[in-house]
């Protein structure tokens, strides 16, 4: 019997033969979906794609990029918010 | 509004997005030196390419190239630190800015190293004739492959008699239960 969290059938598995030539059930990790912006929905670059737990491990400049709203919005929905920001809020002053 | 000396422009892109900056000279067709400066507003002095400035309705008068004191000052002067929403950095920072203290460190370690380098070469001299020994190596190699060939082969043999063994095990059991 396999741990109750691993019983779901969510969980990838794959069948593997050792060498003793038994047939093993190996289960595969859950891999949260792609990081995606929040404006235009498509998958963020530079976010990488492991668990809460694996990514407090890894080094804050891995986790996004090092922009304002790094791993919020995608390079070019901010670029655009940075152009707004400067034609329409600035100007009025 | 065009990119010439003085405008004040807003980074788009990079790790400085979203920060003013200055333009102080055109390097190319696509790229212009910009500088911040880097107190005021966390912008290095740097070549930055056209595409990721957006140039906003303000100028400061400067020469090009200018220095970031110069630029400082020239803020100042057309009011815009209030306008821009920009903190005037304290007297402290200032000074630390204009210290040059990495450049004196590095040319000290570079030095060292080089007559280290040297002295290794020498003892190197001798070890090219210790090579040759080296080379004989893998001749002894290939007299022990023959061994590693002869134990697979003992080994093969083994197999089949235990197969022939459990066979012969398996069917008088079998011939019991009937």
């Amino acid at each position: 019997m396999v741990k109750p969290m691993l019983r779901t059938r969510s969980v990838k598995r794959k069948l593997v033969r050792t060498p003793g030539n038994r047939l093993v059930t190996h289960y595969k990790e859950e891999k949260p979906g792609a990081a995606k912006c929040a404006i235009c929905k498509k998958p963020l670059h530079g976010v990488p794609r492991v668990i809460t737990s694996e990514m407090r491990k890894l080094p804050k400049s891995q986790r996004r990029p090092e922009r304002p709203y790094g791993g919020h919005l995608c390079s070019q929905c901010a670029r655009n918010l940075f152009k707004k920001s400067v034609r329409e809020i600035l100007e009025k002053k | 509004m065009t990119l010439e000396i003085g405008r004040i422009c807003m980074k788009i892109a990079g790790r400085e997005a979203g920060k003013y900056c200055v333009i102080l000279k055109k390097m190319d067709d696509n790229f212009v030196l910009i500088t911040g400066p880097n107190i005021l507003t966390q912008v290095k002095r740097r070549r930055c390419n056209v595409e990721h400035l957006e140039p906003t309705s303000f100028t400061v008068k400067i020469d090009a190239e200018a220095s970031d004191a110069v630029v400082m000052g020239a803020y100042e002067k057309a009011g815009l630190l209030t306008k821009l929403g920009l903190r005037k950095p304290g007297p402290e920072v200032v000074k630390e800015a204009e210290k040059p203290k990495k450049e004196v460190k590095k040319e000290e370690k570079p030095k060292e190293e080089k007559v280290e380098k040297k002295e290794e070469k020498k003892p190197e001299a001798p070890k090219s004739e210790e090579k040759p020994k080296e080379e004989k190596k893998p001749m002894s190699l290939k007299i022990k492959i023959p061994s590693f060939r002869k134990k697979k082969e003992v080994k093969e043999e083994k197999k089949p008699e235990k197969k022939e063994e459990k066979k012969e095990k398996k069917k008088p059991e079998k011939k019991k239960k009937k």
